[in-house]
């Protein structure tokens, strides 16, 4: 599973400097592409690669410039991997959490955003990718999520096709 | 005939305003209440605003406030992920952790990477091994394509 970041928020763009673009990017993207390049030769088929992607990277973020373009890179990086991957019956999936409390986070902004929006959207798209496992879906999950319910989409996807 | 009629008007007027009123009051009291998150889980969860708080990097769960939940009591295990192997960058804390503890708990082993998180990862360890599962623990950063190679050859050499 995928889930290692950096995120550092930049309210101004001309504060984003190189060094710390290249930071987001060479954690978010290259760690990503790292894992998968040496996981990929020892995986069997039914096994699976987990992405954590974000709701930024679906919405964009004004401050997390950087942060945000790796997340949809992570999206398509999902869907492209997935349908790459599938010949060996390896998936490929993503989840795209909104807001979670964790130190990620808290190294960025004090004070976490609410989003409430109706969950049912979340328990439909599960449900489809339930029935559509080797296809690649991205969740978006609008709420504001304490940890365990990313975590709980986490295992839908890690396991086994029924 | 008319002013029969009138005041009759006049009651139903003020029927409804009684019932406009009644509306209002109950509004006001329960407006409060509306701009709260619903609790709907077995347990209460943190509500924001949380207190302002700004730390270091790479990012220490241990003191953050209030605490992450990750241990999911309520949810029980059914053996989804029986002896697979799970590799988890950042599994030291946050979503990480929360994912490495319910994987281990449907029976996975895991290997959590971090960066240098030394402490969190211990917790994570023990939080995966209370689960009845074995955990690795591999410091090291995965934007290096190296330590990414060993990581999954330490994983092979455990697990494989």
């Amino acid at each position: 599973m995928n889930n290692a970041a950096f995120q550092v928020h930049s309210n101004d763009f001309e504060d984003l400097t190189a060094e710390h673009f290249d930071m987001t990017m060479k954690t978010n993207l290259y760690g990503y592409f790292n894992m998968a390049k040496a996981a990929v030769p020892h995986m069997r088929p039914g096994a699976v690669i987990l992405n954590t992607g974000s709701i930024t990277g679906i919405d964009g973020s004004k401050a997390l410039v950087d942060y945000s373009l790796t997340k949809g890179g992570i999206h398509a990086f999902t869907r492209s991997l997935a349908g790459n991957l599938v010949g060996k019956g390896i998936r490929v999936n993503a989840v795209a959490p909104g807001p979670v409390w964790t130190s990620l986070r808290q190294g960025g902004r004090g004070r976490i955003q609410i989003r409430l929006k109706d969950t049912n959207e979340t328990a439909c798209a599960t449900r489809r990718n339930r029935t559509r496992l080797r296809l690649s879906r991205i969740l978006a999950l609008f709420k504001l999520h304490h940890r365990r319910d990313p975590a709980h989409h986490r295992w839908l996807l890690a396991r086994r096709a029924e | 005939m008319a002013e029969a009629s009138t005041s009759k008007a006049g009651t139903t007027v003020s029927k409804q305003r009684r019932i406009q009123k009644m509306v209002a009051r109950k509004d006001a009291a329960s407006r409060k209440s509306q701009d709260r998150p619903m609790q709907t889980g077995a347990r209460r969860y943190p509500v924001p605003p949380f207190p302002k708080q700004h730390y270091p990097k790479p990012g220490h769960e241990r003191v953050l406030d209030p605490q992450p939940m990750y241990d999911a009591p309520f949810y029980r295990g059914s053996q989804k992920l029986q002896d697979k192997v799970a590799i988890i960058t950042g599994g030291d804390s946050g979503i990480g952790r929360a994912v490495a503890v319910l994987f281990a708990r449907e029976g996975a082993d895991v290997v959590v990477l971090h960066l240098a998180e030394k402490a969190d990862a211990a917790v994570t360890k023990a939080a995966v091994e209370g689960e009845g599962r074995q955990c690795l623990v591999v410091a090291g950063d995965v934007a290096k394509r190296a330590f990414c190679e060993k990581a999954v050859a330490r994983t092979l050499d455990a697990f494989g």
